[in-house]
């Protein structure tokens, strides 16, 4: 066999190795959050390339080459077969505190050949942090989290227990977070298992060698799309709505994208400096959110490794919101910085040329609850809520209900009927809003209306996210129109209606209806220019109103009846 | 004694399996006629017939019983031709199939579209009505609604209608009143409620399950129809029996209403075969590959019993029935070659399909597929069939194309394809393998499909299996398989045991003596009228277990004997409890990578699978009614880096149980077994080839993968 060969062998050896650890994670979790798929794979060549991955939530895979870092910084050279290492502080390398790493060397006869690494987000993360770790009033990276350095969780196979106590200790959900941490290290032995296997079957050299070639076909890759690009200089503006309780302002991710032939670097240094609150970006998570965004807009076909990251520069400035320093708190950046950077990218790319790109996706934006079910007396945590819509791309529609770009699709929702049997709530409503999605020759996906209520007393809610405001709702492209922003309201048993503050913890109680509205996508092009019968369609099935195929798509209002309009139906 | 008949109806081949009254049997390949595949039955069992010696009103008059597989539901599905539905849903929750969950296949490819989903949005009607999360009705079902709905749907004119109601699996009061007023209100369309077509938790999957089955329920029943009168108006007058996803069989009348049961009817045929295969060579665990020009479909067998799934995507559409767990990658003959940007060689998953198909075929198929790989390598010694000529020339040209932009030669790049293709499958048989907690190297590979035993040994190497098996009429094994299908149910209690300590399960073993006792009074009542030549009714006991707080299951087999024929009521003690737990923590920890005895775990469901045959055992018989005499050679093969002068032979002209060696092509009905040099093979009494390393004896293969069953996971 040719290496040339052998290295598609490997590669796809590599990659279906990343997919059965994420398999065996799946069947074998907790929490709902790895339930619905918010943890990634990934195997790295014994000097730390990153060479294979599953990311269902890409957002945590491009930093797992900064957390290998973190933990190499500490342990190089104390490593032994058996070893378990665990991290997630975000000053060690890591991208936020909720998503923990754990890392597992391969040794294949003695030699170090391999890691193994999985990365979740955890149920708790202790601080002060509600459902999932998010606290919209920490002020540093204390309230925000647990901080756990590289530290070693087995040695030499031995499970160290004094380690794995002070951990678990300082958390409110121990036994799911517990469980959890056995899936990855379980998945990460699973993955040292196959690999040893592959290691076997080909040789140790030939396997190194098709390593190598993989990894330069995956740069090259990478480099023959960014060459596509026009050369220039091009800049983008995008603001997070706010940082959390204490900082009630926008904050500017500013990007400065200069491409030439086949580099790109992507300059984030003249971004707004961090502030004091959850909503601070790690560099990880900068670099992450950079690969999200470039991962989006080039060849789906590609593989996401660290060849692809050799591709591209990132700079950053230490104490701005894209690279937040000590003692910042920065949980919430895997969802508002990391989409205000992935715009900024975006956009700056539509500058050269709106067809490489896409309009704006929505953005994150729920309520996270947690308590104690009076009907079991155990604790729950739920995060709900109908997610919004993809930006249009030249000649397709935007996804609905697709979500954020944080996970690309790549989640799956939790269904409403576990939800119902988890939590002490009923989901009155839950589905697509006419008109949320952004008009365009390609409209936007679909955002969604959800009605929660809540069946008992004394919950505690938090509303995290950003895109409410009107600079912030995804943009439209090439003609194309904005969709509205995120908005949510509270029916409050006694009749009482409020807009609660994103970004802020509220008390609810048995009866409260909470009402939230995600954006749809933005359009592209413009809506004049839309296929006639692609709008008389969304007007049958009651996704684009009658009014709006008049005012925004210039259509004959007389030819489409309204009569599935969910407004009409006062359903919405 | 009388003639049976299996007809598996594909995409492009209908295949056909006759078993005599002598127990021979006989088998003929077909092309389907995707207009009236009736047309195709009939023409298939005109030729059947002259195999026989027989007209085709004779033959027809002396059949017993007809099994029918069809893949009608499945085309209908991926061509998107389908009822006209409608869909009845819990008011407020209108879009829960249409938001898929939030999910996109393709994750980073903005450029592109979902599926168009099988009902339009404004054919889905929300019903005023609401069943909590305990069963209790919290809104009472608003029957105006139901008929207005109705009559709405009426006037869009639908041809089926799906009702899904949230929680309707814990309280069907509102879908069966709902369904009492539809079919006042709609007399002639054909209803499927969710709580008869997937009574399980998850509104999405079991609205997604019983809107499919109310979207093939038409074209599933007048295909039957028309069949039915076909044959009988040919002078059939005995049973036909339709084949499920589960791999049994049910009668027209049952199968009609339960059309998602049929979405893998093709591929369910063949673990029947190869449980006969197995059990005539004294394997205990079998993974069975089917390769033909589009896909690539893999299960596991183990004691000649084949795992079950409640989960799968046909076309992208989440269904949660019992099937039987084949899986399936999109690798076959047909899957195109390409290089990608970075310079890797990559095979899949687009296929050149039948039309254009591959560049030999020279139907203006331009891209390289595996076909035209394995022609330049001479492997493909069996011929094609359907009167298609490859050309060399034609194959040769588009590979050097492919070989230019990977800087090799042409050989080079046709062994690639080869290679890569062969690694992808090996890739998903080791996730099928360790999915299912199964060593490779305890496993007989069962090769079928055209394509199957041209790859089977390379694949065997790969994962270290010690024993490749083609079974006589391999290149129509799911035929071959359907005129052994039993008459399946399954069944299932929800315990909800949760257990407070270490080791704990938490469960009543009294509980669990009268759950089991009363499940089999049901099987017994429900096989007993169709169990023809009944040898007994056998019983697989199985437990759904995981950890406190888990999210999944695993389903672990009762550590008594799998399977038990019934003469009393079970008996389940504090032991056998015990035993399930400890084989629990054991399968976790093989399957996942770690075990937690230290905490209580739960069982979630009692499991019960009931089968009876419904044929006596049968014999394969000799090779020799099977296989034709045909041309003998050399020609010249791949293997190892370079061209070696191979023998070619008839599989019917080799002697039987004699031990040859490799290299050899045996040219066998539609297909090629390839033994390269290193290996061995013979053929068996019965017509099945096996081929093993050349360092290895039959007898001592054998041996070695004829010892306990292993732990599989179901």
């Amino acid at each position: 066999m040719t290496a040339t060969i052998l290295a598609s062998v490997v590669d796809n050896r590599l990659h279906a190795i990343a997919e059965r650890m994420a398999e065996a994670m799946l069947r074998s979790c907790r929490s709902t959050a790895f339930q619905s798929r918010d943890f990634v794979t990934g195997i790295f060549s014994a000097e730390g390339e990153w060479i294979a991955t599953k990311d269902f939530i890409p957002v945590l895979a491009g930093s797992l080459p900064s957390a290998y870092e973190g933990i190499l910084a500490k342990f190089a050279g104390d490593v032994g077969e058996g070893d378990v290492f665990v991290l997630n502080d975000p000053y060690h390398g890591n991208n936020h505190p909720p998503d923990v790493t754990v890392l597992k060397p391969v040794f294949h006869r003695g030699v170090l050949r391999f890691w193994t690494v999985t990365k979740g987000h955890h149920a708790d993360s202790g601080g002060s942090g509600g459902e999932a770790g998010y606290n919209p009033g920490a002020r540093d990276c204390y309230e925000d989290a647990l901080r756990i350095p590289p530290v070693r969780l087995y040695r030499r196979g031995e499970r160290q227990d004094d380690v794995w106590d002070l951990i678990l200790l300082n958390l409110r959900l121990r036994e799911a977070v517990e469980g959890d941490l056995h899936c990855q290290i379980g998945a990460a032995a699973i993955g040292e298992r196959e690999l040893l296997a592959m290691l076997d079957a080909f040789g140790v050299e030939p396997v190194l060698e098709a390593v190598a070639l993989q990894l330069a076909a995956s740069a090259r890759h990478m480099r023959s799309e960014i060459a596509r690009w026009p050369d220039g200089v091009y800049e983008a503006v995008r603001h997070l709505d706010d940082g959390g309780e204490h900082h009630r302002e926008p904050i500017a991710v500013r990007l400065r994208l200069t491409v030439a032939g086949e580099r790109a670097v992507f300059d984030f240094t003249e971004s707004d400096p961090q502030v004091v609150g959850y909503a601070n970006s790690t560099r990880a998570n900068t670099v992450a959110s950079t690969l999200v965004a470039l991962f989006g807009v080039t060849d789906p076909a590609q593989r996401r490794t660290g060849g692809a990251l050799s591709a591209i520069d990132v700079l950053t400035r230490p104490g701005t919101i894209a690279h937040a320093v000590e003692p910042a708190a920065t949980t919430l950046c895997t969802i508002t910085a990391c989409e205000a950077i992935v715009e900024t990218v975006w956009r700056a790319l539509a500058r050269a040329d709106p067809a490489i790109t896409n309009a704006g996706w929505c953005r994150g934006y729920a309520f996270a609850a947690i308590g104690v079910d009076e009907r079991t007396g155990r604790a729950f945590g739920a995060t709900g809520a109908l997610k919004g819509g993809s930006g249009a791309t030249l000649g397709f529609d935007g996804w609905d209900a697709i979500g954020p770009p944080v996970a690309m699709g790549g989640g799956r929702e939790v269904d409403v009927e576990l939800h119902e049997l988890a939590a002490p709530a009923t989901i009155l409503h839950q589905g697509f809003e006419t008109d949320s999605a952004g008009a365009g020759r390609w409209r936007g996906g679909l955002g969604g209306v959800s009605r929660w209520r809540i069946d008992q007393d004394g919950v505690r809610v938090v509303c995290i996210g950003s895109g409410a405001l009107t600079g912030t709702a995804p943009y439209g492209l090439a003609g194309g129109r904005a969709a509205p922003a995120n908005r949510s309201v509270v029916h409050h048993r006694d009749g009482r209606v409020t807009v609660p503050r994103t970004n802020s913890t509220l008390v609810l109680g048995r009866g409260d209806v909470i009402e939230i509205h995600t954006s749809g996508g933005g359009g592209y092009g413009d809506p004049r220019e839309r296929a006639r019968e692609a709008v008389l369609a969304d007007v049958r099935d009651g996704l684009v109103s009658a009014a709006a195929a008049r005012d925004v798509y210039g259509l004959d209002p007389a030819e489409p009846g309204p009569e599935h309009d969910d407004r009409a139906k006062g359903e919405a | 004694m009388t003639y049976r008949i299996a007809i598996d109806v594909g995409g492009t081949f209908t295949d056909l399996a006759l078993l005599g009254p002598d127990g021979v049997e006989l088998d003929h390949k077909t092309g389907s006629t995707p207009h009236d595949p009736a047309e195709g039955v009939v023409a298939g069992l005109t030729a059947l017939a002259g195999r026989a010696g027989l007209s085709l009103t004779d033959l027809l008059r002396r059949t017993g019983t007809i099994v029918h597989g069809t893949t009608v539901t499945t085309n209908a599905l991926v061509t998107g031709t389908g009822a006209r539905t409608g869909l009845l849903t819990t008011e407020g929750l209108r879009d829960v199939l249409l938001a898929r969950q939030g999910h996109r296949a393709g994750q980073f490819d903005s450029r592109s579209s979902p599926a168009p989903p099988l009902v339009p949005r404004h054919l889905i009607e929300t019903v005023r009505e609401r069943v909590d999360s305990t069963g209790a009705v919290a809104t009472p079902l608003d029957e105006q609604s139901v008929r207005s709905a109705a009559r709405r749907l009426r006037g869009a004119g639908v041809e089926s209608v799906a009702v899904s109601f949230a929680f309707s699996y814990l309280n069907d009061a509102h879908e069966r009143r709902t369904a009492e007023i539809l079919a006042a209100e709609l007399p002639d369309v054909p209803l499927s409620l969710s709580s008869r077509v997937a009574p399980e938790v998850r509104l999405f999957e079991r609205t997604s399950t019983t809107v499919l089955n109310a979207y093939v329920d038409p074209v599933l029943r007048d295909h039957l129809g028309r069949l039915a009168r076909r044959l009988e108006a040919l002078g059939h007058t005995g049973r036909v029996l339709i084949v499920q996803s589960n791999g049994g069989v049910v009668g027209l009348a049952d199968a009609a209403g339960r059309a998602v049961h049929t979405l893998l009817s093709g591929p369910a045929g063949a673990p029947a075969a190869v449980a006969d295969v197995v059990a005539e060579l004294g394997v205990a665990e079998a993974m069975t590959i089917d390769m033909g020009g589009t896909s690539f479909e893999v299960s596991l067998s183990s004691g000649g019993v084949t795992g079950i799934t409640t989960h799968a995507e046909p076309a992208g559409h989440p269904v949660s029935v019992p099937m039987l767990d084949i899986g399936t990658i999109g690798a076959g003959g047909g899957s195109v070659a390409w290089v990608s940007a970075g310079g890797l060689l990559r095979v899949g998953p687009a296929s050149a399909g039948a039309d254009p198909g591959p560049a030999c075929y020279g139907r203006g198929g331009e891209a390289v597929t595996v076909t035209d790989a394995d022609l330049l390598l001479g492997y493909l010694a069996g011929g094609f069939g359907d009167g298609i000529a490859a050309s060399r020339d034609a194959a040769g040209r588009a590979v050097d194309d492919l070989a230019r932009r990977l800087g090799i030669g042409r050989i080079e790049a046709a062994a690639g394809v080869h290679r890569a293709v062969n690694a992808e499958m090996a890739d998903s048989l080791r996730l099928a393998t360790a999915r299912h907690g199964l060593d490779p190297r305890r496993l007989a590979l069962v090769a079928a499909g055209g394509a199957g035993p041209v790859h089977a040994v390379e694949l065997a190497r790969d994962l270290e299996i010690p024993l490749v098996v083609v079974p006589p009429g391999a290149s129509v094994l799911c035929a071959r398989g359907m005129l052994r299908a039993d008459l399946v149910r399954y069944y299932v209690h929800t315990l909800l045991g949760r257990g407070n300590g270490p080791g704990d399960a938490g469960i009543d073993v009294l509980e669990v003596g009268a759950a089991f006792a009363a499940l089999e009074d049901r099987a017994r009542a429900d096989l007993s009228a169709g169990a023809a030549a009944a040898t007994g009714i056998r019983l697989n006991r199985l437990a759904d277990v995981r950890y406190v707080g888990q999210v999944h299951e695993v389903t672990v087999p009762f550590p008594e004997a799998p399977v038990v024929e019934v003469v009393d009521g079970p008996v389940v003690d504090g032991t056998v409890v015990d035993g399930l737990i400890e084989r629990f923590h054991r399968l976790h920890d093989r399957l996942y990578g770690f075990a937690q005895p230290e905490v209580p775990v739960e069982v979630v469901n009692l499991r019960l699978e009931a089968r009876v045959p419904t044929v006596g055992p049968s014999r394969l018989r000799g090779p020799a009614a099977a296989f034709p005499a045909g041309p003998a050679g050399v020609r010249r093969a791949w293997f190892d880096g370079a061209f070696l002068d191979v023998p070619v032979r008839n599989v019917g002209s080799v002697p039987v149980d004699e031990r040859q060696e490799g290299p050899v092509l045996l040219a066998a009905p539609g297909t090629t077994v390839v033994v390269p040099p290193g290996y061995a093979f013979e053929v068996t009494g019965s017509g099945t080839t096996l081929v093993f390393g050349a360092d290895r004896e039959r007898a001592e293969v054998l041996a070695g993968l004829s010892g306990e069953l292993a732990e599989a996971v179901r």
